[in-house]
């Protein structure tokens, strides 16, 4: 039996986060579809590559589903799936001799991810809608140049053959975008959904 | 922008990266279809079969069996109460079991090679009152010709997991049964039809559909002479068994045999031919294991619809 729920819509009746229980199978697919996207952001800050981010929000929740039955419904399923991603991405890091991040990296990257998972729980917008918000507002050469890489991607230096410019200028261009970019999420962050 | 191009971030830059990665791999989309279907496959649906009950009860096979056993009967409990029960519009995946029941004998498996089949056909409307402005194959889409000589009763049940009909609850040979797996943003249901909107995901036998909408005829026992009992609009469709891929305007679905009528094509790929260009009345009917390109309308290769008062030469201008 697959239980899906395919897309979430601003005007559908979602059940509120706390009274999805992820013991039941049903909420537990709910669950998924709500939190798979953000863990995998979650992941992929983690260990910045894309495979092993999918594979270990996959393996987070085949953790999650076998020990459901020690998950205490009083807590927070998105904290509780952080923890798992946290120490999947740990026994990662040790087969794959990367490197640790400190607990203060750490700390921030996951209050980011809690923070979005926190509003999209609430009925906000996702973390992507808000992204491709702050997207339109970026100038425009440092938005050609997010779109040059990321969208249609391309390297730093085969950008900087297509924009006519240095790779360095491109580099700085990504790192000045990613910048305005968390800016601009943190803003949203703080507003409420109809400032933003 | 490749991983390996990767500097070392603050995790605040990290944290932009990932997602603007994230967001661009999905072009958009909030879902990440494969994964949410590999983490359910390995989650609910591996429960469902049986499998953990089946770990959890390894050392003792007669405990194994009698896990089982229990865990087959309430699914088929299950699944016998799901396929009555009516669902409200917050699912969005479901399967759809189209019975077709003959009315004489069952035209046998016709899933075929199309070679026998005869041709869908529209009627020829030699100027004869007002002009058509659509393409002449939207008229399939309606299912002139279509079905029209089909003298079938359908019966389409929803649910979230359907078995099928045994054979002989259905009456012998004289049937067909298919499922289809159906998801969509959203669902609505009027005048006899349910209409799933907005990136629907059609699975079938060998065949993904992806489209931007699809209806499927809801009424019980109806004739479907009048209408094909699945239409889909703007439509995708592949085989990956077979290698094959087509976009068209519009689909509708042959319950006689399980096969595809696809018009206002657009573009077809095969391993053994690529087109994107089609005169508006060619159609495509695919099957499980084969497919034909062929003329909706009969006659010439090319016929004309209207009368233009201009002379040829001017008309090109």
């Amino acid at each position: 039996m697959q239980i899906v729920r395919i897309n979430d819509h601003e005007d559908s009746i979602e059940p509120e986060a706390q009274d999805l229980d992820p013991k039941r199978d049903e909420d537990f697919a709910l669950l998924v579809e709500r939190h798979h996207r953000e863990l995998l952001v979650y992941a992929n800050v983690l260990c910045r590559d894309q495979a092993a981010a999918s594979d270990i929000a996959q393996d987070s929740f085949i953790v999650a589903y076998e020990k459901v039955h020690t998950f205490d419904v009083t807590r927070d399923f998105a904290t509780w799936m952080r923890g798992i991603v946290r120490n999947k991405w740990r026994e990662w890091v040790r087969k794959n001799r990367r490197y640790e991040l400190s607990d203060g990296e750490l700390a921030q990257i996951d209050a980011d991810v809690a923070a979005w998972q926190a509003l999209r729980a609430e009925g906000n917008n996702s973390l992507f809608q808000a992204l491709e918000e702050c997207l339109g507002r970026l100038p425009e050469n440092l938005a050609v140049a997010v779109h040059s890489c990321y969208f249609e991607g391309r390297t730093g230096e085969e950008a900087a053959d297509v924009l006519g410019v240095a790779p360095a200028a491109i580099r700085k261009r990504l790192q000045r975008a990613r910048t305005l970019l968390k800016e601009c999420l943190d803003r949203k962050l703080n507003l409420s959904p109809s400032e933003s | 922008m490749k991983e390996s191009d990767q500097p070392s971030f603050s995790p605040s830059e990290a944290f932009v990266d990932a997602a603007l990665r994230e967001s661009a791999r999905l072009e958009g989309r909030e879902r990440d279809d494969e994964l949410v279907d590999r983490i359910l496959t390995a989650t609910i649906q591996q429960k469902t079969a049986g499998d953990l009950a089946g770990k959890r009860h390894a050392p003792d096979a007669r405990m194994w069996w009698t896990g089982t056993a229990a865990v087959a009967a309430v699914l088929a409990l299950l699944a016998t109460l799901l396929a009555v029960i009516p669902f409200g519009n917050d699912r969005d995946a479901e399967e759809v079991l189209l019975v077709v029941r003959y009315g004489e004998p069952a035209t046998p498996e016709v899933e075929s090679t199309f070679e026998n089949t005869p041709p869908p056909v529209i009627a020829p409307k030699p100027y004869d009152g007002l002009l058509d402005l659509v393409a002449p194959s939207d008229s399939l889409r309606t299912g002139t010709g279509f079905l029209a000589d089909a003298n079938l009763e359908l019966t389409t049940v929803f649910g979230q997991s359907i078995s099928k009909f045994p054979s002989k609850a259905l009456g012998g040979n004289s049937f067909r049964q298919d499922s289809f797996r159906i998801r969509a943003d959203s669902t609505t249901e009027e005048s006899g039809e349910r209409t799933y909107a907005g990136n629907v995901r059609i699975e079938y036998e060998n065949f993904v559909i992806e489209a931007e909408e699809v209806r499927i005829a809801v009424a019980l026992q109806e004739n479907i002479s009048s209408s094909g009992p699945l239409l889909a609009v703007n439509v995708r469709i592949e085989q990956p068994t077979e290698g094959r891929m087509a976009i068209a305007r519009h689909l509708s679905f042959d319950p006689r045999n399980g096969s595809f009528l696809l018009t206002g094509l657009q573009e077809f790929r095969s391993p053994d031919r690529v087109e994107s260009t089609f005169p508006a009345d060619q159609v495509l009917l695919l099957g499980k294991s084969s497919y034909r390109i062929q003329s909706a309308t009969p006659g010439p290769e090319t016929v004309r619809r209207y009368a233009s008062p201009l002379p040829e030469n001017a008309k090109r201008r």
